[in-house]
């Protein structure tokens, strides 16, 4: 068996190395992010009813679609965890439901901003935003699971099942429009999504849009996968020299 | 014809608050990444160390 030293030298060039590419990715995911946001402002089409606040649709709907992306990840990351028992699939479950917490923060703070000018009042109780609210409570819960388990591994096994039933929210969150007619737009992507939903410049924004978000939610989650993997180092060098010295 | 309301202070704001969330998370990984690999190196000095020291002779 490798020594800890060993283990954390070894750690420590891979980390070096997915450092190094997660640099890369990120310069990329920055010059995708600026030329998206020349076609926000400068190319797309100013919206003849709403006007102008009709843009935050450019980044509500990758970053609502990309949140939808996240916990699908998680909850089949955390199958294969449940299967395999497997430290990496849990550190991706676990990555991928924190940033897709993040990203469904902000559908709905970018959602609610949108609503005031065009609906006239912040929030409604209406089925999308209420089912898009469930769905952050979930993942929330998701990751109050893992921090307060009695045992680490105890939170590493409840969190997936929440990870993996939670799921169950997102269809119902993407045909909540259609099942409960409300005033919320239908959706624009996806299987129910018309052919003719939208102009074909601004479906070729949104799309050029949710590559480059998708892109940073990529590079987010890379970055905490690899802090989960340095505090999982830490935490097994140290439970090591204990074992190895029980004064030290 | 009338002209479509503006609003820009919400297409300000619905921005504004996503690149601040997203610069504020990428940060925050990035120093607690660099925090993490840092007491990383210690430890692992550390036990190099530890294993490099003759243990104490209390002789016969």
């Amino acid at each position: 068996m490798a020594s800890p030293g060993r283990r954390a030298a070894g750690g420590n060039s891979l980390l070096r190395a997915a450092r190094s590419a997660s640099l890369w990715f990120l310069l990329l995911t920055a010059a995708l992010l600026l030329a998206d946001g020349y076609l926000i402002f400068m190319v797309a089409p100013t919206d003849a009813v709403l006007g102008d606040v009709q843009r935050i649709f450019y980044i509500h709907v990758p970053i609502s679609i990309i949140s939808f992306l996240g916990f699908f990840v998680c909850a089949v990351a955390g199958i294969a965890y449940l299967i395999r028992r497997s430290e990496r699939w849990d550190r991706l479950a676990h990555a991928s439901a924190e940033v897709g917490v993040i990203f469904v923060t902000l559908a709905l703070v970018t959602g609610v901003i949108w609503a005031r000018p065009v609906w006239g009042v912040w929030w409604t109780w209406e089925p999308r935003l209420t089912t898009t609210l469930i769905l952050w409570l979930i993942y929330v819960a998701y990751l109050m699971i893992r921090h307060y388990a009695p045992t680490p591994q105890q939170g590493r096994s409840w969190s997936a099942v929440v990870g993996i039933i939670g799921f169950i929210d997102v269809p119902i969150v993407y045909y909540s429009v259609q099942w409960w007619r409300s005033i919320h737009p239908v959706q624009v992507i996806g299987p129910e999504a018309a052919d003719d939903a939208l102009e074909p410049i601004i479906s070729r924004i949104l799309i050029f849009s949710l590559i480059a978000i998708l892109m940073l939610a990529c590079y987010l989650v890379m970055e905490r996968m690899m802090l989960r993997a340095a505090e999982d180092n830490i935490t097994e060098l140290r439970r090591q020299q204990q074992d190895a010295s029980p004064d030290y | 014809m009338e002209l479509p309301p503006q609003n820009l202070p919400f297409l300000f704001a619905a921005f504004a608050v996503a690149w601040i969330v997203f610069f504020a998370y990428a940060g925050y990984m990035s120093w607690k990444r660099q925090t993490a690999q840092r007491e990383l190196r210690e430890l692992s000095d550390e036990w190099q160390t530890q294993r490099n020291t003759p243990p104490e002779n209390d002789g016969p």
